[in-house]
């Protein structure tokens, strides 16, 4: 194993060398859904109405694919991205033709309460390109969609060689067995894989859920994020590093696909300081700058991304990160002109 | 982002015990010295810049896996570390019964951070693990990742969907049918490039293969961990043919459904082996 003081040599060389990278390209066309999930972390529902402008998307995903440091694979999210399925179908087409190995979504799966329904729209997404699919279901997901629903998805994707995931979030009352007892268990060994995951506090859970029922970090908060990002565009047109939590905190977006193009937007994040020291050292790192200011972060969450959303969804938080950055920056460059006086001086009593 | 250098940047490594039981049938210093040489082999050939080389590795994936490899714990935590120690996440592959029967170990190398993921086959021989609950506990106090495969009917016996401990953390379970069954639908439409399977497979002898389908076909073998490298440069077209197109294949006849293996990998090990 290394020592402590090689570890803080690979993880200042991450923060100084490596270029961020991104495992894909998250496109979150609405988030507007069908359902109302109580463990939403994006408190999606009925009543949102925003979509993503589809020929603007179509265009990040044209130039993305350019980028040296995205892999390439095209994910669609929502809300219920499939709400819009002549878009999904676009957008997906041109992921294909742009050359996207990997073409992925998330899905309620209520367009499959028809079972041949469900067989001949997967045929279609197949053809244009798509190879991967993730389902959520769990307790929550139980009061919008009918399970026939999930069990109709997963055979439609199997018989069209769709790989499937089936994701199920959980609290101390609600377990995947529970999930899983809901659907038809001949349908379970059809499933690609099952990825289950505490619910987050977060939007709308810490308001239906009790505090004691959520489940907290076992192990530390230590391991950064750089290597599970996603460039995501959410909704708004707004860019972040990932789809994991951050891509809700409106108030530190990395840019606007409606005022610059995606590739600017990259080049200029690979060098802002905030996401990385964020994604190479992990959100803990920004706790003693906010902490100098008297602003304490409740710690105990269930893992970096948690504590990700709770700095970074409060403004006030943002401006004491930003300001302590600008004074670094400034300081940075007042030792640098410092130091091209001090050599001008020495130069100049050489001359002499 | 060139897919053929990801390519080798995730590792599949099966590992076999060597007649006296207590090694590795390639010995440790063979995998480091193959490590350094593809490593130096990529910045070569593909002209990285400065920057990029110091992270090359950083954050990508090998996976450990074989039988009773912790007999060999030496061996195994000295090839485990090659990788570890190049700041890549590297998940051991193990049957349920030995994990039961050598936790200790196992959870001393997730403790070091000498593996960060575990991921456990339940066969119909680890159902008899008396309590489940007590491993399933340890191990979720390291924090490692853990990724459980089996029969659904073995999971259940070993309560995985109900666990607590499991339910608590993040976590990968891929189900399939009772072993030995046999799927009769067979998918229409299943034309796919390779991306998605594609990783750098090393079997328990050294043979260096392109994806998990092929693995121990030796014909399609692209070299041998202990050879020298340049067997590479021939690979690269190939690798290209596979991430645009996929194999050649015909897309008629059954196909047992034994194995994780995508469809069309099971399709194309069967006629790669059986059409000379
Ligand atoms: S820690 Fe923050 S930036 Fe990193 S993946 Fe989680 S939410 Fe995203
Ligand atoms: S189709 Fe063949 S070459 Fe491609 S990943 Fe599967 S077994 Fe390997």
């Amino acid at each position: 194993m290394n020592t402590l003081l090689e570890n803080d040599i690979i993880k200042a060389k991450l923060l100084h060398d490596m270029p961020i990278t991104f495992n894909g390209l998250v496109i979150e066309n609405t988030n507007k859904c069908n359902a109302r999930c109580a463990i939403c972390y994006q408190s999606a529902g009925s009543e949102n109405n925003n979509h993503i402008d589809i020929n603007k998307a179509k265009k990040c995903i044209e130039e993305a694919i350019t980028l040296d440091t995205l892999n390439p694979r095209f994910h669609l999210a929502g809300g219920e991205a499939f709400l819009y399925m002549d878009d999904c179908i676009d957008l997906f087409s041109t992921a294909k033709k742009a050359g996207y190995k990997t073409i992925s979504a998330t899905t309620n799966a209520f367009w499959c309460t028809d079972k041949e329904k469900a067989k001949n729209f997967c045929n279609i997404l197949k053809d244009n390109g798509m190879t991967y699919i993730e389902i959520s279901w769990d307790n929550w997901h139980k009061d919008f969609i009918k399970p026939k629903a999930i069990e109709n998805c997963i055979m439609a994707c199997y018989e069209n060689e769709i790989t499937t995931n089936l994701r199920i979030l959980t609290t101390k009352s609600h377990s995947m067995e529970e999930a899983l007892n809901r659907l038809d268990e001949k349908v379970i060994p059809y499933i690609g894989q099952i990825t289950s995951s505490p619910v987050f506090a977060v939007g709308r859970a810490t308001e239906v859920i009790p505090g004691e029922d959520f489940y907290l970090q076992r192990g530390g908060l230590g391991t950064p994020c750089y290597s599970s990002l996603n460039l995501t565009i959410n909704a708004h047109g707004e860019v972040y590093p990932c789809c994991a939590g951050f891509d809700q905190c409106r108030d530190y977006s990395l840019g606007s696909i409606y005022d610059e193009s995606i590739i600017d937007i990259v080049k200029r994040t690979n060098n802002d300081p905030i996401i990385r020291r964020l994604v190479f050292l992990t959100p803990s790192a920004f706790l003693p700058i906010l902490k100098e200011k008297g602003v304490a972060i409740e710690e105990k969450c269930y893992n970096n991304c948690q504590l990700c959303s709770r700095i970074f969804s409060k403004k006030e938080n943002i401006d004491i990160i930003k300001e302590h950055f600008e004074k670094r920056k400034q300081e940075a460059f007042l030792r640098f002109i410092e130091k091209l006086e001090a050599q001008l001086k020495t130069k100049k009593e050489e001359s002499r | 982002m060139n897919q053929v250098i990801n390519l080798f940047r995730n590792f599949n490594i099966f590992l076999e015990t060597d007649n006296t039981g207590k090694h590795l049938l390639v010995p440790p210093e063979y995998y480091k010295h193959w490590f350094e040489s593809t490593a130096e082999w990529l910045q070569d050939t593909f002209d990285l810049e400065e920057l990029r080389q110091s992270s090359l590795f950083a954050g990508r994936e090998v996976i450990l896996s074989g039988i009773n490899l912790l007999d060999a714990y030496d061996d195994f935590k000295e090839i485990a570390k090659v990788f570890s120690d190049n700041n890549m996440a590297v998940t051991m592959q193990i049957e349920a019964i030995e994990l039961y029967n050598h936790l200790e170990k196992v959870l001393d190398l997730a403790k070091n951070h000498i593996i960060t993921a575990v991921c456990i086959s339940i066969h119909k021989e680890s159902t008899d693990i008396s309590s489940p609950e007590l491993m399933w506990e340890k191990l979720t106090e390291t924090a490692v990742s853990l990724i459980i495969t089996g029969a659904v009917n073995n999971l259940k016996t070993l309560s995985v969907f109900s666990s607590p401990s499991l339910n608590s953390q993040d976590i990968r379970i891929c189900p399939y049918p009772e072993e030995g069954e046999t799927y009769e639908t067979l998918p229409e439409n299943t034309a796919c490039n390779c991306v998605e399977h594609l990783i750098i497979s090393i079997g328990a002898d050294g043979f260096i293969y392109p994806c998990l389908g092929l693995i121990n076909i030796e014909k399609c073998a692209i070299g041998n961990i202990t050879d020298d490298k340049a067997f590479y440069d021939s690979f690269i077209p190939f690798a290209s043919k596979m991430i645009e197109q996929g194999p050649d294949i015909s897309s008629s006849g059954p196909v047992a459904n034994n194995s994780e293996l995508a469809w069309f990998c099971r399709r194309h090990r069967y006629e790669v082996s059986h059409n000379e």
